[in-house]
């Protein structure tokens, strides 16, 4: 993985995902939340809002591959909720619960600003929630899984007509072959991969759906890879991220054609 | 909080499109599984004396109708892994198991109490434990459990 990493002027991304999965804080509450917006954030974090709470996910592999059993899990008085902070220009959102930091960047007026920006955000954002964290007595941040994920949107009229056209921006995008049918109506899948050596997993995801009641026809693409943070091996939090963003960079691209590339002009 | 968790702000339609609902897909079959389950334990709950041949008492109503509970709460945690079985045991408990990767797990509800479960790995020693449906402890179970009662102003449950 030497070559440079391509770039592109015009991605088809909406959304991007970061996210350190840690310990659960057993102190931490919705009031606790509140705490941090204001008092740690600035005052351009206009609005919150209250969320369902994601479970925690692990990644593992090898002997410690394990099913995932349906009970014992304990639960010590109510689970706080997750809380969504939200900035003013509504293109940044802190997501924060008792076990993950997510920093969320929305397609807004302004374009994609690129990942070597939002990293410095997510590193200072994090950095001062742990800092908080330390202070408050939720305990010491033991991170243990990073996460990225990356949405991209490909409208109808764009680059494609019909799902039969779909394979003109995907090739490797495969259709069985039917009989007394007509061409392909729709399309949903999803992939699965291990990263490197037992480094994390991608996971790619396409859906046919529209993002409105009244909005064109739009494919749903979306990359998430997520892996381990594990100090006696080495594996942190930042080279997590970062190495999930390589995978989804260079995957995007390996799974979309010179076209499309053109399309969304790729620089390098 | 009936709506799907998702790490996402964008609005995908549908909802299935999230980081955290990739890994854990939920395809009809094993959804049919879950309702297969379900509809066992409502068929046990019809049950009556002499169930099984043997003078067996019928079992409690109220014991069957924490598993069904229970089962969602299971399905909640656990999508993607439905249990391989329902049964009632002549004393009139209650076993959901499961038969993942060599393993076996069952999770035993005799009473409105807590559930022991078990989980056997060949080569391994098994392992017991006990979650409570009642304590501080499994308010989680509580609240997903109101969540699946409280269908509205008209429920009855």
């Amino acid at each position: 993985m030497t070559d440079p990493l391509p770039k592109y002027d015009a991605p088809p991304v909406i959304e991007t995902v970061l996210c350190a999965q840690f310990a659960r804080l057993a102190n931490f509450t919705g009031a606790v939340a509140g705490w941090f917006w204001k008092g740690r954030l600035g005052s351009d974090w206009t609005k919150t809002k209250t969320a369902v709470r994601l479970e925690d996910q692990f990644e593992r592999f090898g002997e410690e591959r394990r099913p995932e059993l349906p009970g014992i899990r304990f639960y010590s008085g109510d689970q706080p909720d997750r809380t969504q902070i939200i900035r003013s220009d509504e293109e940044r959102m802190i997501q924060i619960q008792d076990s993950r930091f997510i920093l969320n960047w929305r397609r807004g007026t302004g374009g994609y600003p690129s990942y070597e920006k939002l990293l410095p955000e997510f590193r200072g954002s994090f950095q001062k929630f742990s800092g908080f964290a330390a202070e408050a007595d939720l305990g010491e941040i033991q991170v243990n899984q990073w996460e990225v994920a990356y949405v991209n949107t490909l409208d109808k009229g764009e680059m494609w007509e019909s799902p039969a056209d779909w394979p003109t921006i995907l090739p490797g995008l495969y259709t069985p072959l039917t009989w007394g049918t007509g061409p392909i109506e729709t399309h949903n899948g999803e992939w699965k991969f291990v990263i490197g050596k037992d480094r994390g997993r991608l996971y790619v995801s396409l859906k046919h759906g529209r993002t409105s009641m009244d909005g064109p026809d739009t494919l749903f693409l979306q990359l998430t890879a997520r892996g381990p943070v594990d100090a006696e091996r080495d594996q942190t939090l930042e080279d997590g991220l970062n190495i999930g963003h390589e995978v989804i960079v260079r995957s995007f691209t390996a799974m979309t054609s010179p076209e499309a590339h053109k399309h969304w002009k790729r620089r390098c | 909080m009936s709506a799907v968790a998702s790490i996402l702000w964008t609005g995908i339609p549908g909802g299935q499109l999230s980081a955290q609902s990739a890994p854990v897909s939920v395809d009809s079959k094993v959804s049919t599984e879950w309702r297969r389950r379900r509809h066992e334990l409502i068929e046990i709950r019809k049950y009556r004396v002499n169930w099984d041949g043997f003078d067996s008492d019928p079992p409690d109503p109220a014991v069957v109708d924490a598993a069904i509970s229970f089962l969602h709460v299971l399905e909640k945690r656990q999508p993607s892994n439905p249990p391989l079985r329902v049964a009632l045991a002549p004393d009139g408990e209650i076993a959901i198991e499961w038969h993942l990767y060599g393993t076996f797990t069952r999770a035993e509800i005799a009473n409105l109490d807590q559930v022991e479960w078990m989980i056997a790995t060949p080569g391994r020693e098994t392992s017991f434990e006990v979650e409570s449906l009642r304590s501080e402890g499994s308010s989680a179970y509580k609240r997903d459990t109101s969540d699946i009662t409280s269908k509205g102003p008209g429920s009855t449950l």
